[in-house]
């Protein structure tokens, strides 16, 4: 923001003084009585962010626990980082046909900017409010599929289902 | 000479040949008209109903396909009942297409995609059930057939009847339960060029599928070296590796087509085998040394040279001019024939690329490019010999190139020029140094008829920057 | 059934009253074959002007002058070239072709004869419907006698013409009826049409010239050559002269064949020849031409005549005059859903509005049975019936959408509502 030097000719130096000492005053009595504070006591206490946050991503599965993804490439294609690399293979099951060998995802090039999610065609990817990411070398941190599905976070390590429109389509079916 | 007419379309004068086919005097004019079931290859089906035009002073729309050129005639396809008819034939297309297109290798050069996103009707009206076809069908040579994907325009079962004439493929049953079926295996060796003009991801290849989505893809327009036919084709590739050849439109040589032999011809570029520097072998392993140790030990050794067929005509010039007046041995291998001489389409049993460039480089510099000069030269390997093999790219008959390597054993010093390591009979030589492979160099091929064929470089996947020339350079140092 | 006393009035059904007529002896008594061998003397350029001159036009639905047709024809009389016969009557409602060549095969014979003489053709073939498998023995057993008798064959009574006839049966498409869908049939391949140009009179069976006639034009051709084309003309309208073979189905008294002139009145039709509707039931619409024609209400059928003109000023056409009449006990929703089920059927597969079109119209009808339907549904059939209209080769894409199209403009409410109940079980 940038102040306008000459706002005193207006207001009058009290004026300020009394405005910028309005909210100091008010922040400390707050702070006096209702002990709410701004830090947190990390690892011991955690902060939750909503389920909006774009934090670490998550690959979903089916109902049989399968991958949902079908490697359509979308997301490694739509990557502004070019993070995600898929190798994809033929899938026994003919209505899945396609489906990936090998999901990486390159955590320290990511930016977090949820495209992946939002060019997904099949809601195989999805970003979590999970934000603890660490380790020492450079392989911790390219996920590969099992820990993008199958991590101990992710409903005890079963993954997370999804079936968003899986039903609609299944109906249609002759 | 064919006599010339001038006519309209859509307000644009185009000349093209009297009686000529209404649809290709427009596509071949630049002007962007949806189709699906011509070819120009192919006969006229008039089956996909998406090149209609209207035209001054006749009554309805027809298709511009099933049309002649003519004198002064006003085509357009603009006008809006043309537009609501080309939507609605789409949305007809699209009406039982399964829309898998992220599990497609279609997806990116599909004709259903390019046309909807012009002419699409984006709110979709369809709510009913709709017809399933057999997908994911191996139908033989490498083809993979999704019944359900088919618009049924027919090229391929039109391909089947006419180019090769072997008739595999059919349409069973009427009306939207009909799909494509083949009556046993595909059995020609043009199988592939199915996919190829397969609209839709209907037809799509084995060899190719899943590898990557082509909108990754760049295209190197080259010349295939399989045989002397010397086709004109597209080698797809990207950093990762070349995934697939495809024809490319050539009046004088190969048409539309190419055949499936001629597919394979990337394999070799972008393998595990290339080679990135010189490599020697110690006790059967070949481990990467520094080019200095060979040049060193060539040194003061009678060099002769074996070149392959396979070079371009500016390579033989360089290597000429660098030996040309120094005591090196030369010699031609010169592959055998394989199969029948020709099989009436495009393949040809002569599998020398340019073996004409070659004997005429030769013969320009002197030099015998005959069997016997071969045999004369293998018959003089002494201990005191420098061997230098070019390895053919592209070996059909391994034993015969094999039977070539056991006569040069006796040489002190045997030295491979290939692109890899990619015969195990490779480990009788003491070096290996690279050499660029096709689609890694710019230069003239000489196909069957005599004529210059260029060849395209593209990405270089392996050391590229040393070709036969350079090690040329090392005679009589 | 009509007053057999009637029938020698009037041209096609002129034999129909005597008993035996299929038996060529029976036939040449009450003077068949007179006319062939008569015109055998004629000049074949005198017959096709005659032809042209009576006015005839096509049977087979679309009403072209079959003259003018003749007219495209080579006239080169050493080339090889084809006459073929469409008895492929598959449209539902028709069923007159059966009727004529099931009583009197040898008039048709007798036409194709003297239409060979006069195009010109050695050979021809009579395509007749796979259904239709006692009506194509008894042509055999016609064709066998006209042999035996010499009217078949090489040198036909010593006039130095060459005719050989053959029947063929086929196997239950109703797009073989479509003169080109009839030629692929004929040429051992799957039955779907040919595009156009090239016509077949200059390109058809086999590449080489041929002419297609249905069953009805051929056998008019022995009376108008008998008795002239100004005798033919004194029936019917300027531009649609002679008579005409109407089969009525449906909800009258007394369905069947009748042969009446054309610009007879469709009231005529239904209460004087066909005893009314049935049960003294009040009459809902009247399908004039086929099941792909469009429908009439009640207030039009009943003011129509029945020629080819008056019919399409009224909206709809004569198609091959299968008159088909329904009565208030009929639910419009279900016969546009027979209709639409059978052109779904019996589309060929080959263009795609017409392949994808017919399929969905029958789904759109039947969304109430998975629970989708809304009444805007007839709205997009509406729609959907327009975009096929005119967009395929052969003419069942509009064969499909013009009855659908009819049926939405006259009965639009009933539609409607049909749509959109689900029958309680």
């Amino acid at each position: 923001m940038i102040l306008k030097s000459d706002l005193y000719r207006e207001h009058g130096f009290l004026k300020g003084l009394y405005l910028g000492l309005k909210l100091t005053m008010i922040t400390m009595l707050k702070n006096i009585f209702k002990q709410e504070r701004m830090t947190l006591n990390y690892p011991e206490e955690k902060y939750f962010y909503s389920d909006r946050f774009k934090g670490k991503h998550v690959l979903t599965v089916k109902e049989d626990g399968t991958l949902r993804c079908t490697s359509c490439m979308l997301c490694s294609t739509y990557c502004p980082a070019q993070c995600i690399h898929i190798v994809a293979a033929d899938d026994s099951d003919k209505e899945v046909e396609k489906a990936p060998v090998s999901f990486e995802i390159e955590m320290l090039r990511c930016v977090f900017c949820g495209f992946c999610e939002e060019a997904c065609p099949v809601d195989a990817i999805r970003l979590t409010n999970e934000y603890e990411m660490s380790g020492h070398a450079e392989q911790e941190w390219v996920a590969d599929h099992y820990e993008l599905a199958f991590r101990k976070s992710l409903n005890n390590g079963k993954g997370i289902v999804s079936t968003v429109d899986d039903k609609d389509r299944l109906k249609l079916r002759l | 000479m064919t006599e010339k007419v001038k006519f309209k379309w859509n307000g644009k004068e185009i000349e093209a040949d009297k009686g000529s086919n209404l649809l290709k005097a427009a596509l071949d004019n630049g002007i962007e008209v949806a189709h699906y079931c011509y070819h120009a290859g192919l006969s006229v089906a008039g089956v996909c109903r998406m090149c209609m035009v209207e035209q001054d002073g006749v009554p309805r729309p027809f298709p511009a396909c099933n049309a002649s050129c003519g004198e002064g005639i006003v085509v357009r396809n603009d006008t809006p009942k043309i537009k609501s008819s080309i939507e609605a034939t789409l949305s007809f297309h699209l009406l039982n297409h399964p829309l898998d297109c992220p599990v497609c290798d279609q997806a990116g050069e599909c004709g259903l995609q390019d046309y909807y996103m012009k002419h699409g009707q984006y709110d979709s009206q369809m709510v009913d059930k709709k017809v399933h076809k057999d997908k994911v069908q191996d139908i033989g040579r490498n083809v993979m057939l999704d019944a359900e994907r088919c618009i049924l325009c027919s090229r391929c079962t039109r391909f089947t009847e006419e180019v090769t004439k072997t008739h595999e493929l059919g349409i069973l049953n009427r009306g939207d339960h009909a799909e494509i079926t083949v009556n046993e295996k595909l059995k020609n060796n043009y199988a592939q060029n199915l996919v190829d003009i397969c609209p839709v991801g209907a037809l799509t290849s084995k060899d190719f599928r899943f590898k990557q989505r082509v909108w990754f893809l760049e295209e190197v327009q080259t010349t295939c070296i399989g045989c002397e036919t010397g086709c004109s084709v597209k080698v797809s590739e990207n950093k990762n590796g070349a995934f697939r050849v495809k024809p490319s439109y050539d009046h004088e040589v190969n048409g539309h087509w190419m055949c499936d032999d001629g597919r394979n011809i990337y394999k070799h570029v972008s393998g595990a085998l290339r080679l990135f520097g010189a490599q020697e072998n110690l006790n059967g392993l070949f481990v990467p040394v520094d080019e200095f140790k060979t040049h060193q030990l060539a040194k003061g050794k009678t060099l002769k040279f074996i070149l392959s067929t396979g070079l371009t005509n500016q390579e033989y010039e360089k290597f000429f001019e660098k030996i040309k007046g120094k005591s090196a041995q030369v010699a031609l291998y010169v592959l055998p024939n394989q199969g029948e001489d020709f099989d009436g389409l495009l393949t040809r049993g002569d599998k020398n690329p340019n073996l004409r460039g070659a004997r005429k480089a030769f013969e320009d510099a002197g030099y015998d490019s005959s069997q016997n000069a071969l045999d004369k030269l293998l018959s003089s390997v002494s201990s005191n010999d420098a061997i230098f093999v070019v390895v053919p790219e592209i070996i059909y008959n391994e034993d015969h190139f094999n039977t070539l390597i056991s006569k040069v054993e006796k040489a002190g010093l045997k030295i491979a020029l290939t692109h890899g390591e990619t015969l195990s009979t490779l480990r009788a030589f003491d070096f290996l140094l690279p050499i660029p492979t096709f689609v890694e160099k710019n230069g003239d091929i000489i196909n069957f008829q005599n004529k210059k064929r260029a060849l395209r470089s593209g990405i270089s996947y392996g050391e590229t920057s040393k070709d036969v020339s350079y090690y040329a350079g090392w005679v009589n140092l | 059934m009509k007053d057999s006393a009637n029938y020698k009035d009037y041209a096609l059904l002129s034999y129909h009253h005597i008993p035996g007529v299929h038996n060529l002896e029976i036939f040449e008594r009450a003077g068949g074959y007179e006319t062939m061998k008569a015109c055998f003397d004629k000049d074949p350029e005198a017959i096709k002007e005659e032809v042209k001159q009576s006015g005839l036009r096509g049977r087979g639905g679309a009403g072209f002058s079959t003259g003018v047709k003749w007219g495209f024809f080579t006239k080169d009389r050493s080339a090889i070239k084809y006459l073929l016969c469409n008895a492929d009557e598959s449209e539902p409602g028709t069923f007159k072709d059966r009727y004529l060549v099931e009583k009197n095969p040898h008039i048709l014979i007798e036409g194709m004869i003297i239409s060979a003489w006069a195009l010109g053709t050695q050979k021809g073939y009579i395509y007749i419907r796979g259904e239709f498998y006692h009506q194509a023995m008894i042509l055999e057993k016609a064709i066998k006698e006209a042999y035996a008798n010499g009217y078949l064959g090489k040198n036909i009574l010593g006039k130095g013409f060459d005719f050989d006839l053959y029947v063929h049966r086929g196997a239950g498409a109703y797009i073989c009826g479509e003169e080109t869908g009839m030629i692929s049939s004929l040429e051992g391949k799957k039955g779907q049409p040919k595009l156009k140009p090239p016509f077949p009179a200059i390109k058809g069976y086999r590449g080489l010239p041929t002419m297609v006639n249905n069953v009805e034009s051929l056998a008019a051709i022995p009376w108008i050559m008998k008795f002239g084309a100004n005798a033919y003309k004194q029936w019917g309208t300027e531009k649609s002269p002679g008579t005409k073979l109407f089969s009525i189905s449906g909800d009258v008294n007394k369905p069947g064949v009748i042969e009446v002139p054309l610009s007879t009145t469709l009231k005529e039709i239904i209460e004087v020849h066909c005893g009314g509707v049935r049960n003294g039931n009040k009459l809902k619409a009247v399908i004039p031409g086929g099941s792909s024609a469009p429908i009439f209400n009640a207030e039009d059928s009943l003011i129509v005549k029945m020629d080819y003109e008056d019919v399409a000023a009224k909206g709809s056409m004569l198609g091959s005059g299968a008159i088909i009449v329904l009565d208030e006990t009929r639910n419009m929703g279900e016969v546009l859903k027979w209709t639409l089920e059978f052109y779904h059927h019996e589309s060929c597969g080959q263009c795609t509005p017409c392949r994808e079109g017919t399929g969905w119209m029958e789904k759109i009808l039947k969304r109430k049975e998975i629970g989708v339907a809304k009444k805007s549904d007839i709205e997009l059939l509406d729609k959907t019936a327009a975009s096929m209209r005119g967009q395929t080769i052969c003419a069942l894409a509009d064969a499909a959408a013009m009855p659908t199209q009819g049926m939405i403009k006259v009965f639009r409410n009933e539609l409607e509502q049909y749509v959109t109940t689900v029958a309680k079980k």
